[in-house]
This record gives C-alpha cells, sequence and structure tokens, in this order.
C-alpha cells in the first residue's frame, strides 16, 4: 500500500475566477442547474437574465469532445437551434483577448411559450478549461442590454 | 452655488456607476488521487470533477456550491444541514440505510463532516455504497462522494482515506 500511496496524481477541479456586474444585477439561482453562477437585472432594467457553466479540458478530451472554440460554440447552443423562431444575428466568430480565446455568438428564438429572445453567448477558453457565458433578454430591450452583457463578459477575470 | 450642485451630481453620478458587484464564480482546488485512480466523466452530471478506479470498481465526484447561492435559496450552510440536503437525494431509493457521521478533521487540519449510506439499485441489481464528506471553505461548499459496490467500504477504504486527508482545498 505504501507505494499505492505515493504513485498519485492531482487532479484540478476549479481555477479562482469572477466577473463583474453592472450596477441593478445581482445573483440568482434557479435559471440552470449545470451553472456555477447565475445573475440577473433588477428593476429599473428590463429583464436580462445569464449564466456561466465551466468544464475542465481533461473532461471534455475524455469525453472526445471536439476542443475547437468554435465547435465548442456550435454544441453548447444546439438545444437553442431546434427552438422554433431560431436564427444567427451573428454567427460565430472568435477574437483573441485579455490574454484568452473568444468566441462570440448573437442569435434569436421566437415561439409563442417564450416569446421573442436575444441571446449573446461567449465561449471563453483559458489553458486548462472552458467556460461559456450565456446572457439573454427579451429582443426589443437588446439595444439597452447588449452593453451590460458586453461589460459583464469583459470583466471576466481569472487568477493565476 | 452652481458649480457646487455640480460637484454634488457629479459625485452622485460617479457613485452610481461604482456600483458594481464582484462575483466568485470558482475557487482553486484539487483532489490527490491514488494509484490506479485517475480523473472521469459521466458519474455525476452536476460534478466539477470527478475520478474511478475501474479496476475496484470506486468512484468518485465533487459538487462545489457559493455560500451565496445557499442564502439566496434559504439553504442552511451548517456541515450536517447540508449533509442531510445531499442525503435526501437517496433517503427514498429502496433498502436506504445510514451510518454513524463523524465530525472530523483531515490531515490537512480542514474540518468535514462524513456519513456512509447504502441503498439497493434496481437499475444495477445490487447495492450501493456511498461516502460523502462535506468541507466548507470562506465562499464554497463543497460535497466530496466517494462510492462504490458492496466491497466498497473496506476494500476502498485506504484510498477513500487519502483522497479526504489529501483534498487541498482553501482555507
Amino acid at each position: 500500500m505504501y507505494s499505492a500511496v505515493f504513485a498519485q496524481h492531482k487532479v484540478y477541479g476549479a481555477e479562482v475566477f469572477g466577473v463583474t456586474l453592472p450596477q441593478n444585477f445581482e445573483r440568482t439561482i434557479g435559471l440552470n442547474d449545470y451553472a456555477t453562477l447565475q445573475f440577473e437585472s433588477k428593476s429599473p432594467k428590463p429583464n436580462a437574465y445569464g449564466f456561466l457553466i465551466f468544464e475542465h479540458k481533461d473532461e471534455l478530451k475524455l469525453a472526445e469532445a471536439n476542443l475547437d472554440i468554435i465547435d465548442y460554440t456550435l454544441n453548447s447552443i444546439e438545444p437553442y437551434t431546434i427552438r422554433e423562431g431560431f436564427n444567427y444575428i451573428k454567427k460565430p466568430y472568435i477574437a483573441y483577448e485579455r490574454g484568452f480565446n473568444y468566441a462570440y455568438t448573437e442569435f434569436e428564438t421566437n415561439d409563442t411559450e417564450l416569446g421573442h429572445i436575444y441571446f449573446l453567448q461567449t465561449v471563453i477558453e483559458t489553458k486548462d478549461y472552458i467556460y461559456q457565458i450565456i446572457q439573454y433578454c427579451g429582443y426589443n430591450e437588446k439595444e439597452i442590454m447588449k452593453s451590460d452583457f458586453v461589460n459583464i463578459v469583459n470583466s471576466f477575470k481569472v487568477d493565476e | 452655488m452652481k458649480f457646487k450642485f455640480l460637484v454634488i451630481t457629479a459625485f452622485f453620478l460617479a457613485s452610481i456607476t461604482n456600483a458594481q458587484s464582484s462575483l466568485v464564480g470558482a475557487e482553486s482546488f484539487s483532489v490527490n488521487l491514488p494509484a490506479g485512480y485517475s480523473r472521469a466523466v459521466g458519474t455525476n452530471d452536476y460534478a466539477t470533477v470527478q475520478w474511478q478506479n475501474e479496476e475496484m470498481h470506486s468512484y468518485g465526484f465533487v459538487i462545489i456550491e457559493n455560500l451565496d447561492e445557499l442564502k439566496i435559496s434559504g439553504v442552511s450552510s451548517d456541515l450536517q444541514s447540508y449533509m442531510d440536503i445531499c442525503i435526501s437525494n437517496y433517503s427514498g431509493f429502496p433498502q436506504f440505510k445510514s451510518f454513524a457521521p463523524k465530525l472530523f478533521k483531515n490531515k490537512k487540519g480542514q474540518e468535514n463532516f462524513q456519513k456512509q449510506i447504502s441503498y439497493y439499485n434496481e437499475e444495477l441489481e445490487s447495492t450501493v455504497y456511498l461516502q460523502f464528506n462535506i468541507f466548507k471553505s470562506k465562499n464554497f461548499i463543497y460535497q466530496i462522494v466517494n462510492f462504490g459496490n458492496e466491497d466498497f467500504l473496506k476494500v476502498s477504504k485506504e484510498n477513500t482515506d487519502y483522497i479526504i486527508n489529501n483534498v487541498v482545498l482553501p482555507q
């Protein structure tokens, strides 16, 4: 047993990360069961919501998932693409910002049950993790809320 | 007077602009796995990290929750209360049994609350044994679950103890 104890290896569960929410946003729960971090707007801002999910790249390798950031984006928005009225506003594109790879996409869905919704989805690739941030609001509020959504994405920070 | 009003207005606007809140999404933690264990997927959909030893049919995972989220849910972050919530997900299963819990510090001096349970899994047609250890840091609560088949609590005890004693969490 002596050798078993020493022949070990370390698996990392998470890294220190955070976002800064603009005024009239707060942490919330109940948007997505897999989310590590969830938030919503408060009055007087229009209703807007967002959540963040992260995965270790080693888990993606084990699941034989493609690590390409665009493929990851397409895969993660797949549940939305089958909704009625799905339409890309901006197809996924890559940017290199603040030391990380980012992939952005904007789309809308429009069905009788949930109404007309605008989505901004961002995938961020750090050295060991992939993060996805999905933010959404009523389609008519997108011009008002988009700057807050972008500010939240830009505030994403990993502590080394 | 007009200038004073402008300065006050400017100060007020600056205060509004700065009314932001920083949310901690996660903190760095790691699990040291004994020989024969490796990172895995598929043991629990909500887990942040998972592992397995296929030869010993021994598995485990960690679920983390931010303490602020527990406050919003009105859920106590007390180790024992949180354990009760974790266990309640299994208490409805056939032949559910729970064993005496214990509160202790692991070898790194981190306090945790431990409880072992078992139940009959009809799909697998066998009894499953699970060990829950609940740890708490300044911002997060950690649910560390090790589980396996009927021999798990005996055969994997040394390895499970090793995992619990060597988990590295922020204080």
